[in-house]
């Protein structure tokens, strides 16, 4: 049974710094290649980003719980927020030609693209995540 | 994540050359640089990405604000050397639609009227 380990950060961008820098190390430790390092790097970041922007509204007063469990072949995120949820599936596509030349509605994309699994909460306000080590 | 701001060209061209990781905690800066850039050229804005290591999808959001700011000014607006990881995030958010993208500062300059 692996151990997950759960860092709870206030919704600021000082407090994703100090969980972002502990994840990188144990991906890190457990030999992650670099190109599986920069993924979980870039889909922490927009996940967390996500939760304290569209979750938390900047509200200092609501926190958000980070989750991670991992052996040397996968590494598996959670993040959740106090918000009211989302439907992901309404998620313009940002691709689109009439999104194209928008500058925001990225970060669930790039979280599809770049980890090899990834599934939100019915309610939508927790997504999970699994980057394989290959 | 650090700056640097100059122009080129006798001031056509303004040069913004980022470094190091550009998150969410440095877009105000990193707005401010490009705005900078934009208001001390007069004909075309560069965007030096060789020395960025990590850009977000706010960071790319900033550039793609900036290029509006500059079109709108009639400034061109490029970017010169991505790293291959971030050359990459261009390419999945098929940015390189949007983005004209030079290997050296020189082959930009070399494409000025």
């Amino acid at each position: 049974m692996q151990e997950w380990h759960e860092i709870i950060i206030p919704s600021t961008p000082q407090g994703r710094r100090q969980a972002e820098a502990e994840i990188m190390t144990r991906a890190q430790e457990l030999g992650f290649s670099q190109e599986a390092t920069f993924s979980i790097k870039l889909a922490l970041e927009e996940a967390v980003t996500n939760a304290i922007k569209h979750g938390n509204h900047f509200d200092k007063t609501k926190k958000v719980l980070i989750l991670y469990c991992c052996n040397h072949k996968n590494f598996t995120l959670t993040v959740r927020d106090e918000g009211e949820g989302f439907d992901p599936e309404k998620v313009p596509d940002p691709t689109a030609p009439e999104n194209i030349r928008l500058p925001y509605g990225r970060g669930i994309m790039l979280m599809n693209a770049y980890m090899d699994r990834i599934e939100f909460s019915p309610k939508g306000n927790e997504v999970t995540m699994v980057k394989e080590n290959r | 994540m650090e700056v640097e701001v100059k122009t080129l060209a006798e001031g056509k061209v303004g040069l913004v050359a980022f470094a190091g990781e550009i998150d969410f905690s440095v877009l105000g800066d990193m707005r401010t640089a490009l705005d900078q850039a934009l208001a001390e050229s007069s004909s075309s804005l560069l965007v030096d990405l060789s020395s960025v290591t990590f850009i977000a999808s706010d960071g790319l959001g900033v550039l793609i604000d900036s290029q509006r700011k500059a079109e709108e000014n009639a400034r061109t607006f490029d970017l010169i050397h991505p790293q291959p990881h971030i050359l990459g995030m261009l390419r999945k958010t098929q940015l390189t639609r949007l983005f004209k993208i030079f290997e050296t500062v020189d082959d930009a300059l070399a494409t000025l009227p």
